[in-house]
């Protein structure tokens, strides 16, 4: 599971995460993954939420330490 | 690339799938015209400013009067007497000053026009008078730009987007000014103030869509608001073979100075 292209959203507040997670899922095509690091909390229930209610897939949540969340999400339109 | 006060003011917009990062920068390269910073121009100017779109060039020649304040809502108390495109230069400044607005402060006559058009993506109408109208839209369809018809009397308003050859122009719909006199201006007959904003809004959404590439453009229909009755109708317009600027033998193929002079007085 090689990603495209990595991001770190923990400093941000919601929407500012979500937003910055579609803007690095712009950018890449169908297919590609993308790493986000999120916040615990807030950000690493509803990011991967909303990403997978636009179409996009979760491959992996887990947790990092005890204020970090990895997401690793599949850009829709892949295969 | 979107800076973080980009991704902050404009979130809402990018988490639209309609618009996102892509749509955004589009919007954020895009220019608009806007002819009046009246009642239709100012709810126009204030939301695509609002929404990023990059450069408003506002053409109107009036200052700001008393009278104009129970619906031109991006003038205030203080601006009477100022210009309206200085007063809504300064509105968009507080608003976002990411925006980049050229004021134009005179009548738009067949020179200014032909000059100042094709510089632009598109074009808003919010003028108050037909010489105006026929005169911008004849410019629209000889530059090949759309035109983002709307106008309003009293309880009624009408919007549509005129773009031959895809859809008629403003002249196959209205082939002629009525006469002078013929029809009241809202200076006579009044307007009930929410009409404007209603229908310069209309405007403003239809050139969002317009930039952002996205719906379905009110193209080929005419959208008749009564506000009184609080209904929208829809007339499908088609394209005149007979136009005088956009039929088969059109008798405009310049814009004269002479067929769009403005009367001296009201």
């Amino acid at each position: 599971m090689q990603p495209k292209k990595r991001l770190d959203v923990t400093a941000d507040a919601c929407p500012v995460t979500l937003v910055r997670a579609l803007l690095a899922l712009e950018e890449l095509a169908g297919g590609d993954i993308l790493e986000v690091h999120l916040a615990a909390g807030e950000a690493a229930k509803n990011v991967p939420r909303s990403l997978a209610c636009g179409g996009h897939k979760i491959l992996s949540l887990d947790r990092l330490d005890e204020d970090t969340y990895l997401l690793y999400v599949e850009k829709c339109g892949g295969e | 690339m979107l800076t973080d006060e980009q991704i902050f003011r404009y979130s809402r917009h990018l988490l639209l799938p309609e618009i996102g990062g892509r749509g955004q920068e589009k919007l954020l390269a895009a220019k608009v015209l806007l002819i009046g910073a009246g009642g239709l121009g100012s709810v126009a100017a204030q939301y695509l400013s609002a929404a990023g779109v990059g450069t408003l060039g506002i053409m109107d020649p009036d200052r700001v009067d008393l009278s104009n304040l129970q619906r031109q809502l991006i003038h205030s108390t203080a601006d009477v007497g100022l210009l309206k495109v200085e007063s809504a230069k300064n509105k968009i400044a507080l608003l976002n000053p990411g925006v980049t607005v050229i004021p134009y402060q005179y009548t738009a006559t067949a020179g200014s026009i032909s000059q100042i058009l094709p510089q632009y993506d598109l074009v808003i109408d919010g003028c108050d008078n037909f010489i105006t109208r026929y005169l911008v839209s004849d410019a629209a369809v000889l530059y090949n730009k759309p035109y983002f018809y709307g106008s309003v009397l009293r309880f009624d308003g009408h919007a549509s987007v005129f773009y031959p050859p895809r859809a008629p122009c403003y002249r196959c719909v209205f082939p002629a000014a009525p006469l002078p006199g013929a029809v009241p201006t809202c200076q006579e007959a009044g307007v009930f103030n929410v009409v404007p904003g209603i229908i310069g809004l209309i405007q403003a959404a239809e050139a969002l869509k317009w930039l952002l590439g996205a719906g379905e453009p009110l193209l080929g229909r005419l959208l008749v608001f009564d506000a009184s009755a609080m209904e929208f109708t829809e007339v499908r317009i088609g394209r005149r073979p007979s136009c005088a600027v956009c039929g088969e033998h059109p008798a405009i193929t310049e814009l004269l100075p002479e067929n769009y002079e403005q009367p001296s007085c009201e």
